[in-house]
């Protein structure tokens, strides 16, 4: 029989290991951590009908969808919720990963991006609680700001880069909606993606 | 795969074996096993997943219908004295209290990355269990700085 090595046949396999399949072993944590990513991505392009950026809008708008837009705090709190769970399962998961050792080869380079989603999944999360446009999140933004400066030339254009004009009085700025609603997400699914495929290719699947 | 042969068992059932070393695989599609009268059906790992799916989703509505998510203080309202950091930040927030800025939040975080990034080839050899004690250290120290940022409030 032909080994057929493409994406799908990798992702949608016929057949998968007893053990990779038991809960004891995953407790469904990278699962957990997909599914509560693809919850984000859905209510998030909810929100986005409603939500403005900017210093006034931003929190305007924020109290708009949890208090008068029909579901708008449920798809919030959906959204809210989603992004606490994906932290803690992907933080898990990890441990999860140590403990049954499976970061040892061929399975190192997963690792690597498995340990790039984490850190993509943290700065999701703390831009996600800038663009709330509040005065906590603003003060999140200026010590974010002041934690980049610290480093020795390249921090400033750094600040820039990643946040804009963020301050204290505005963390809902258009940078930070983009990088949070557009560029990370579609980075983290295209590792997912890779992350999932290396999985079935490192762990011996049976292809369609 | 070199050297990995699939086989089937009488039911059909697929198997991928390395030669003294046999794998069961959980099958694509769901089946029924055992005689008559003592029927069991052995789910397939995609029916499995949208269990444990459904059974996610479910609790992260009730989660959401129960539990409001915070929209915080507003700009109009008076200026706040004091503001802690998103919990996720929360052990970085704890350290810049005792240590420099540089140090608690990038030397000491930074070397924690780094060490997670290089954690496969630090523990190969003899270097697994110190890499796995570190690992421990640096998860626990995690976990109490967690729990000061929610102490100190």
């Amino acid at each position: 029989m032909s080994q057929k090595r493409g994406f799908l046949n990798h992702i949608r396999p016929h057949g998968v290991s007893e053990k990779a399949m038991s809960f004891g072993y995953t407790f469904c944590l990278g699962g957990v951590s997909f599914l509560a990513f693809i919850v984000l991505g859905l209510t998030g392009i909810l929100l986005m009908f409603h939500y403005l950026p900017g210093a006034k809008s931003g929190y305007a708008s924020v109290t708009t969808l949890a208090s008068v837009i029909p579901f708008g705090g449920l798809i919030r709190n959906l959204h809210f919720w989603a992004g606490q769970v994906m932290v803690v399962s992907v933080s898990l998961h990890m441990v999860r990963v140590v403990r049954t050792k499976s970061y040892r080869p061929p399975k190192e380079w997963n690792w690597l991006v498995g340990m790039s989603l984490l850190v993509l999944t943290l700065v999701l999360d703390f831009t996600g609680y800038l663009l709330r446009g509040s005065q906590e999140s603003g003060a999140a933004a200026a010590v974010a700001v002041h934690i980049l400066t610290l480093l020795p030339g390249i921090g400033r254009p750094l600040a820039q880069m990643f946040l804009g004009e963020v301050s204290a009085a505005n963390s809902s700025t258009l940078m930070v909606y983009v990088w949070h609603c557009v560029a990370l997400p579609f980075l983290a699914l295209w590792l997912q993606m890779f992350h999932f495929w290396k999985i079935r290719k490192d762990g011996g699947v049976r292809p369609l | 795969m070199a050297g990995i042969r699939t086989l089937r068992d009488e039911d059909g059932c697929s198997k991928i074996g390395v030669p003294g070393r046999k794998k069961v695989l959980v099958r694509g599609v769901s089946m029924k096993t055992g005689s008559s009268g003592s029927e069991r059906i052995n789910l397939s790992w995609a029916e499995r997943e949208m269990l444990a799916g459904l059974v996610f989703l479910t609790a992260l509505v009730l989660v959401s219908a129960l539990f409001p998510a915070a929209v915080g203080t507003g700009p109009q309202a008076p200026l706040l004295r004091h503001a802690a950091a998103p919990w996720i930040f929360g052990p970085i927030q704890v350290l810049l209290l005792y240590v420099p800025p540089l140090v608690g939040a990038w030397l000491i975080p930074g070397v924690f990355l780094i060490f997670l990034f290089l954690f496969p080839w630090l523990s190969r050899g003899r270097g697994a269990r110190p890499a796995f004690y570190f690992f421990v250290f640096f998860a626990g120290a995690v976990l109490v700085l967690l729990a000061m940022y929610v102490w100190l409030g």
